[in-house]
């Protein structure tokens, strides 16, 4: 097989030409008029040991593609390989036991967690799975508590009792549980303040060096990015944009998307006034994307072919889509 | 007198393992047209605050036990249900933290919004049924399309669960703003969304303050984010305010020393930092607070005074036993 040909032996994870359309519905009959092109043929690699991070525009498609990665969504289009095995059409007991290695820190924390469970329950839950009882379980999750900065205290409480960030910690602290070989983690600082959200980058970091998993993080806070990602894509409207080491995008971003994204980042220093790349036109709509470069309406670029041909990702250690390169 | 003066709040929520004192004497005071950043340590209690004053504390296990919420000269803690019911969505709206755990997931995100417009819009008081309805489809249909989204019309017929993170923040956002309050109250706004449209959806508060006088009480962890926006910070450590000023002021020299590092501990897009710092120490408990200076346990420059006694916000700008009374 192709794909596995390029998923050396300390690949991950693997996604080729990915994809998950949503449906539309209409009319008076509630029929399918048209499809979202959420994620609209995403190819990305991840190494052992690796943090990969994925930024792009609000709605552009990240959770949609780190949900399909761990095929808690169906996919319609692609592969997906798993530490050398192809997980996109497995099932049942199989899958089960795929999911035992790969755990997701949910974008929502709230929502992803039973408000109806203490703790103890949530945070203990995959430990059970893996036959963790007793006294041992007891004590496993008073150190994965300490681990994100909570406390024993804290174990006979409900979802509701706690504040955002505390939330946040739990889902962080459930899904470190069994040590898996992959996580992604989405946007799984965003409701901590600086001083915590260090802690937890630091303990993330030396989880990996200890065991070697891979993270895929999605994250809006490009600093978050740049601090503990290797590799970075920016995806734009279902499509990676532009992908490469993270120096070298944070130092030189050549995808005009991305130019305009990092001249946004607000920076701690009320004297600093800067200059910022104002994206003008509506934002485009992932049921129709526009023709050619789908970036073409909002790009202070933009020439006559971007209109009319798609320009591929080209490139391999460092790529980009765009008709300016 | 400003649009908001907050005195002395304080909450506590009556739990199994005890009295949580998530807020232990907070005042502050927000100006016309003006924006106060709420910062502090996850869990210190700004939600809290945002809730007090709005009185939407669970109770129980929630209750104001004691200060006072001036709006409009009027104390928000006395005011009957109805009244609060009828300030709340108008007068003073609110952007919750958690967006998608916000909105209701059996109505789509357009009949929220027209929900709120039909409740509280004095410019449709005169219409007949119909053109009511039509005209708060058309407003919420235009309040989406102002925070970014795309294909509003087919956004607005969505559930909540069919949106993305950013979206159903945004949607909420809309919601907020559709009926131009006087205070807007907004508890992480922008912690869903991309770098352009936060950008995008600040300058929406700012219009909203230039065109309707409004005031803005913006709680975030974005520092960025304070520094570009705001006029005044306030500093929150475990149930209490801890430093107090202007922006400038308070992010050119920060004095207290759970604010100065917290000001270490932010990464850089420009540069990537060796190791990020972080305060050490973990977050205090809440039921068993720290006794004198609550910080005293984690702080570098711990006096014996600390360990005794609380220190009060000398000048009105810090709480720290390094700045006042006995040296
Ligand atoms: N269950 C669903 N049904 C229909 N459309 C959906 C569903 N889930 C997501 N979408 C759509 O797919 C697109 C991508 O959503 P996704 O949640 O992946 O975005 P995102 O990049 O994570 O954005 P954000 O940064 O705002 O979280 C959006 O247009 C969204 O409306
Ligand atoms: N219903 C509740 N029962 C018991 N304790 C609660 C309840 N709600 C909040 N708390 C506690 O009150 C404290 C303050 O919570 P709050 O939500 O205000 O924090 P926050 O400053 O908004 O934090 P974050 O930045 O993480 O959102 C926390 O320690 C939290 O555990
Ligand atoms: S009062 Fe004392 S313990 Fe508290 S912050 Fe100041 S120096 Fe540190
Ligand atoms: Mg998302
Ligand atoms: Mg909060």
């Amino acid at each position: 097989m192709i794909e596995m040909e390029r998923a050396t032996t300390d690949t991950i994870i693997l996604a080729k030409d990915l994809k998950k359309y949503f449906p539309v519905r209409g009319g008076v009959f509630s029929r399918v008029v048209d499809y979202v092109h959420a994620v609209d043929g995403v190819s990305i690699d991840i190494k052992k040991g690796e943090t990969f991070g994925l930024v792009g525009e609000s709605g552009c498609g990240k959770t949609t593609f780190g949900r399909t990665l761990m095929r808690l969504i169906e996919p319609d289009g692609g592969r997906i390989v798993f530490n050398g095995e192809d997980i996109t059409k497995i099932k049942g007991k199989d899958l089960a036991e795929i999911r035992r290695e790969m755990q997701i820190v949910f974008q929502d924390p709230f929502s992803s967690l039973n408000p109806r469970m203490t703790i103890k329950k949530i945070v203990g839950e995959p430990l059970l799975l893996n036959g963790i009882k007793g006294k041992d379980l007891r004590e496993r999750v008073i150190d994965l508590l300490a681990l994100v900065g909570l406390n024993e205290e804290h174990m006979n409480r409900y979802p509701h009792e706690f504040s955002g960030g505390q939330r946040q910690r739990l889902c962080i602290a459930r899904a470190i549980a069994t040590n898996p070989k992959f996580i992604v983690l989405d946007e799984p600082t965003s409701a901590l303040d600086v001083s915590v959200q260090a802690q937890i980058l630091n303990l993330l970091i030396d989880l990996q060096n200890r065991l070697g998993m891979g993270y895929l993080m999605i994250s809006h806070d490009l600093s978050v990015v740049r601090h503990i990602s290797q590799r970075v894509a920016v995806m734009y409207l279902g499509k990676i944009v532009e992908k490469g080491k993270t120096e070298e995008i944070f130092e030189n971003p050549l995808h005009p998307y991305t130019k305009a994204l990092l001249s946004a980042v607000p920076v701690p220093d009320p004297d600093r006034k800067r200059n910022r790349i104002l994206l003008t036109g509506d934002v485009p709509s992932p049921v129709n994307p526009p023709s050619g470069c789908r970036f073409h309406p909002r790009c202070p670029y933009v020439k006559e072919i971007c209109k009319e041909k798609e320009p591929e990702l080209k490139g391999d250690e460092r790529s980009v889509a765009c008709w300016l390169y | 007198m400003d649009l908001l003066e907050v005195k002395d709040l304080k909450t506590y929520f009556y739990t199994y393992e005890g009295t949580v004192k998530a807020l232990e004497g907070v005042s502050f005071s927000v100006g016309n047209r003006k924006t106060m950043g709420l910062v502090g340590e996850t869990g210190c209690g700004k939600s809290v605050t945002a809730l007090s004053i709005t009185r939407l504390i669970p109770d129980p296990p929630g209750k104001i036990i004691a200060g006072s919420v001036l709006f409009k000269k009027k104390d928000l803690l006395k005011v009957s249900d109805e009244e609060i019911r009828a300030i709340r969505g108008k007068d003073i709206s609110m952007i919750f933290q958690e967006p998608k755990s916000a909105l209701n997931p059996v109505y789509t995100i357009g009949d929220q919004i027209a929900e709120n417009v039909l409740l509280h819009d004095e410019d449709l008081k005169n219409l007949s049924k119909k053109e009511k309805k039509r005209e708060a489809w058309a407003k919420s249909i235009e309040a989406l399309r102002v925070v970014g989204i795309a294909e509003p019309e087919r956004i607005a017929r969505s559930y909540p669960h069919e949106l993305s993170g950013g979206m159903c923040q945004r949607s909420m956002i809309a919601l907020a703003m559709v009926c131009n309050p006087s205070l807007l109250i907004a508890d992480e706004p922008t912690t869903a969304l991309d770098v352009t449209i936060q950008a995008q959806i600040l300058e929406l508060m700012k219009d909203l303050i230039k065109k309707f006088d409004s005031s803005v009480l913006l709680i975030t962890h974005n520092l960025g984010v304070v520094a570009e926006t705001c006029d005044d910070v306030a500093v929150m450590y475990a149930g209490k305010i801890i430093e107090k000023g202007n922006v400038r002021e308070v992010f050119k020299e920060p004095l207290h020393p759970y604010t100065k590092g917290l000001m270490e501990a932010i990464p850089s897009v420009e540069k990537r930092k060796e190791a990020l710092k972080s305060i050490p120490g973990s977050v205090p408990n809440l039921i068993n607070p720290p006794s004198g200076c609550r910080f005293h346990p984690r702080c570098p420059y711990v006096k014996e005074i600390c360990k005794e006694k609380e220190p009060e916000l000398f000048d009105g700008r810090v709480a720290c036993w390094l700045y006042g009374g006995a040296r």
